[in-house]
């Protein structure tokens, strides 16, 4: 019996490593596949997702994959077990799911009724404005001075470094850190 | 025809260009990226029979994100389906964006277009139409549209921008102060006579205080002590006058302190019952997006930032303003040049302030974070004071401690030096204006300058002087009045705050509940998208179990949260004896269901309150019996103080297992047509499980009951039982003829259990 308990451990502690000797991933019609070759056998999935296991900490590492039924078919550990072609593809993917613009420059932040206002530029010569609600708790500090923001639709904006920001721009969300 | 967002005339002309008959389109919407995940324009159009996506950007009615308006639209792509080919559409949440894909009867999926959440209800909202047209349910462009669907309900009519909460129709942008002000200014109206005395009081204070200086100088030292004054030598007259303003100004201000007082504590009490009975009503949704220490301090707080702003600042503040504008006054008819040069400093003072009005309000803000950082720090670390002594981790949470306190500290320390070195140097500014009086007005008095005389200049200090308190206090109201108006805000955002779940005008109480339920085709999703059940069927007859398994989150406790109206099913009915629940009144649906749960919860107070929390007008001999059918009485009585044992927070800690039979005494005092146990046992050893299983026998006699269990053996008598798999029913029957479906669910979980049991040595 022991022994018995000791496999069900084992297999529920198993993580299945997903890299190149195993996965193909492609992209296929815009959708994520994946051929997986496990004990000789192949097995294609032609639509799998990908989740970050520590999402504000390691963007390219300890990826988890998903099928369709949301069940996870195994972890890449990082994205460069993968030839340079494949983590591209496994890179947009990720940069499609975690899709967060990258805040240049704050034009104004406007703290009304509990949500605030923020009308931003992005790196890539965006203007967007979004609203944030409970603004202390939804600026997420994701390690050296970045920040990660989340607005009241769940969309998110990244700020790669707080102190880089411009004086005008620090001094508008400096309250908030 | 739903439009859920605007749809610009140019894209209609688009297509007709392409053959699109315009007028058929029955549903449209807009996504801000495209396939590819970049920003663009993108429209998603249906008819009856053809699906549009067409993406591009520029137009120059362009209703997309704000960026420079084109007045050229430049297509990217133009794609058309048939509505006959597809089987569904899907939204697929991904984390940040989602993306409509349509699954076609083919097998194969096509991705349509993608979109940032901005753009995720209103796509929902067109797939929900999208499969109504499909099913044939909607024909036409003239349809019906669910209020809740409608998308202008959901914008400001003022400024046309989506509430940040759907349930919270209110736009923070239209939100007007002075609005805010007016519409506290009403609730005070009932204290009118009260305020009226107030400031009367204020005002004949503020008139004695003007007063004052005129005696004790100017008529003093020129009409009393001077030779040729019109009271030479009347001494005593003097100091009885002066001695009389004074108590008269004692006596105006004990009228204001004790009107004051007495005022204080009735509006601060009403205030807070306002937002507690506000809290009380709201839906269980709006609790769960919030702290409820927040909530608690909110109340406290506010109500009395805001009673000290209206009740103290405002009649202050306009009194301060009469004094100003009379003693300036004043001034400038006794002597103009001399009034001028001594206010001369005035508009430093206030320069200065506004200049580090910004700068003090960030350490303010930084303070407030760093006191709120340690608070919050403390709270959680003494609430978990066993894990934390668990894993021996003192030290750590020392050194944790140790560095927020120092931050907090810090901050503190930078507010105090600022405070100490920005508000001398505004007196220094002030006191510089009296000097100038002093100097000027006593070169005046020497060169007799338009008869300036001694006591004059001694009046003129002293209203100089007058100026300069009020000063002070404007530069706090700044302040005052921003926070005062956040507390305002925050008040009437929960005032305002509707709950989701309401009782119909016309809600039925019928005399008598039997208590069948049914379920029918019930769908509910707490986040839009995600059903947590998904078409949901059951109907237990009055007076039988139905027992519900199902693995963890698989949506069982929510199937109790639908009966008991804590949330309201998205599609499908629930009916307690054939009346759809949502017009049953909430005191026929309340009083006749009880839930029994894990956690278990008791009020402080003794245990004798909290058993009759469920039926205040219980006799005392009906408690005992309560009691003694959940088997509590027995470790009641062994208690010293029995049934006046206090529990609850920081009093008597009770065991889990007698905390569950207490809460059983309760249900059975309750004496409700429907009992809900909800894993009433789970946290339980297996020779408590006994005891209390006994309990609940004599609980559940005759009465409709749903319970939700995880150890499987203890649904084994239940009438009924289904097994709920990925919100759905996956199997229904009776133990044995669910236990005889090979490979089905229920057996898979049955055998599973009963042989970990065994490893565990325990048989059943």
């Amino acid at each position: 019996m022991e022994q018995k308990n000791e496999i069900m451990l084992d297999r529920a502690a198993r993580i299945i490593r997903l890299d190149k000797s195993s996965a193909v991933f492609k992209s296929e019609n815009r959708f994520l596949t994946l051929t997986l070759t496990e004990d000789g056998e192949e097995k294609k999935y032609n639509r799998v997702f990908l989740h970050r296991a520590f999402p504000h900490e390691l963007l390219w590492e300890y990826i988890s994959v998903l099928d369709e039924d949301n069940k996870e078919i195994g972890l890449i550990y990082n994205i460069e077990d993968f030839d340079t072609e494949t983590a591209s593809v496994l890179k947009t993917e990720l940069e499609r799911k975690y899709y967060s613009p990258v805040i240049s420059t704050i034009e104004s932040v406007k703290e009304r009724y509990g949500f605030s206002y923020w009308k931003i530029n992005t790196a890539d010569g965006k203007k967007i404005t979004f609203t944030m609600q409970d603004t202390y708790r939804n600026i997420v500090h994701t390690g050296g001075d970045s920040l990660l923001l989340l607005d009241v639709d769940g969309n998110r904006f990244t700020i790669e470094s707080v102190t880089a920001l411009d004086r005008k721009s620090y001094r508008k969300i400096e309250i908030y850190l | 025809m739903l439009i859920t967002d605007k749809i610009p005339s140019y894209i209609y002309d688009l297509l007709k260009s392409r053959g699109v008959d315009t007028d058929k389109i029955m549903l449209a919407s807009y996504c801000d990226m495209n396939d590819s995940h970049i920003y663009c324009d993108t429209y998603v159009l249906a008819t009856a029979e053809k699906l549009i996506v067409l993406s591009g950007s520029g137009g120059l009615e362009n209703g997309g994100r704000a960026g420079k308006i084109d007045k050229v639209w430049r297509e990217e792509a133009y794609r058309e389906y048939n509505v006959e080919e597809i089987e569904k559409l899907k939204l697929e949440e991904l984390s940040s964006s989602a993306r409509l894909v349509a699954k076609m009867k083919s097998g194969e999926y096509i991705f349509l277009t993608a979109m940032t959440n901005t753009c995720r209800s209103s796509l929902l909202c067109f797939i929900k139409y999208f499969e109504k047209m499909k099913r044939g349910e909607i024909k036409g462009s003239d349809f019906e549209i669910d209020p809740e669907d409608d998308p202008s309900a959901n914008r400001c009519p003022k400024c046309g921008m989506r509430y940040p909460d759907k349930n919270r129709k209110i736009c923070p942008r239209c939100m007007e102060k002075g609005k805010l002000y007016k519409r506290f200014a009403t609730f005070l109206f009932k204290y009118k006579k009260y305020v009226g005395v107030m400031l009367l009081s204020l005002i004949l204070l503020t008139a004695t205080g003007i007063l004052a200086p005129y005696l004790s100088n100017e008529f003093f030292y020129d009409e009393v002590l001077n030779e040729g004054g019109g009271f030479f030598g009347e001494v005593l007259l003097v100091i009885a006058l002066i001695v009389g303003t004074r108590l008269l100004g004692q006596l105006f201000s004990i009228v204001n302190g004790l009107v004051s007082a007495r005022i204080s504590a009735k509006v601060v009490f009403d205030l807070k019952m306002t937002v507690f009975k506000s809290i009380e009503r709201l839906s269980m949704s709006f609790f769960n997006g919030r702290q409820t220490g927040g909530l608690m301090t909110q109340v406290n707080n506010d109500s009395n930032t805001i009673y000290y702003f209206f009740c103290d600042g405002i009649p202050y503040f306009l009194i301060n303003i009469v004094q100003v504008v009379v003693v300036c006054v004043i001034l400038f008819i006794e002597n103009p040049l001399l009034a001028a040069l001594s206010l001369a400093t005035v508009p430093i003072f206030f320069f200065i302030i506004l200049r580090s009005y910004r700068h003090e309000t960030k350490l303010h803000a930084k303070n407030y974070s760093g006191s709120r950082a340690v608070n919050s720090q403390l709270s959680d670390v003494l609430g978990g004071i066993r894990v934390v002594k668990a894993f021996s981790q003192e030290n750590a949470e020392i050194r944790r401690f140790n560095k927020t306190s120092k931050k907090a500290a810090k901050y503190q320390k930078n507010l105090s030096l600022f405070n100490n070195y920005v508000y001398p140097s505004l007196g220094l500014v002030l006191y510089l204006g009296n000097i100038i009086a002093l100097g000027v007005g006593g070169w005046m008095v020497i060169s007799g300058y338009n008869d300036f005389s001694y006591g004059k200049l001694l009046k003129f200090v002293a209203y100089v002087n007058m100026i300069y308190s009020p000063m002070y206090f404007f530069a706090d109201m700044i302040d005052w009045s921003a926070q005062c108006t956040n507390a305002l805000q925050r008040l009437y955002e929960i005032y305002d705050t509707e709950p989701d779940i309401t009782e119909k005008p016309d809600a039925i109480t019928p005399e008598e509940i039997f208590g069948n339920v049914e379920f029918r085709n019930v769908e509910f999703s707490y986040v839009k998208n995600r059903k947590i059940i998904d078409g949901v069927s059951f109907d237990v007859k009055a007076g039988k179990t139905l027992g519900i398994v199902g693995h963890t989150g698989a949506g069982k406790s929510t199937i109790v949260n639908l009966l008991m109206r804590l949330y309201d099913c998205n599609e499908g009915e629930i009916f307690v004896d054939g009346i759809n629940v949502k017009d049953l009144s909430f005191k026929s649906l309340y009083e006749n269901i009880s839930i029994v749960s894990q956690e278990t919860y008791f009020f402080i107070g003794s245990i004798l309150d909290n058993i009759k929390y469920a039926k205040p007008d219980a006799t005392r001999e009906e408690v005992i019996k309560a009691a003694k059918l959940a088997g509590a009485h027995s470790f009641i009585m062994k208690l010293p103080e029995a049934y006046n044992t206090m529990i609850g927070f920081g009093y008597k800690d009770l065991s889990g297992g007698e905390k569950q039979r207490l809460s059983i005494a309760r249900a059975i005092l309750r004496d409700p047509k429907i009992l809900i146990l909800d894993e009433a046992t789970a946290a339980m050893d297996t020779e408590t499980e006994q005891m209390i299983q006994n309990a609940i026998t004599a609980l559940t006699k005759d009465k409709t009951t749903i319970m939700i269990a995880h150890r499987l053996s203890t649904l084994r008598d239940a009438d009924e039982l289904i097994v709920i798999e990925h919100g759905k029913v996956a199997e229904r029957g009776t133990h044995k003829e669910l236990l005889a479906i090979e490979g089905g669910v229920y057996n898979k979980l049955y055998t599973l259990q009963s042989e970990a049991l065994k490893n565990a040595g325990i048989t059943e």
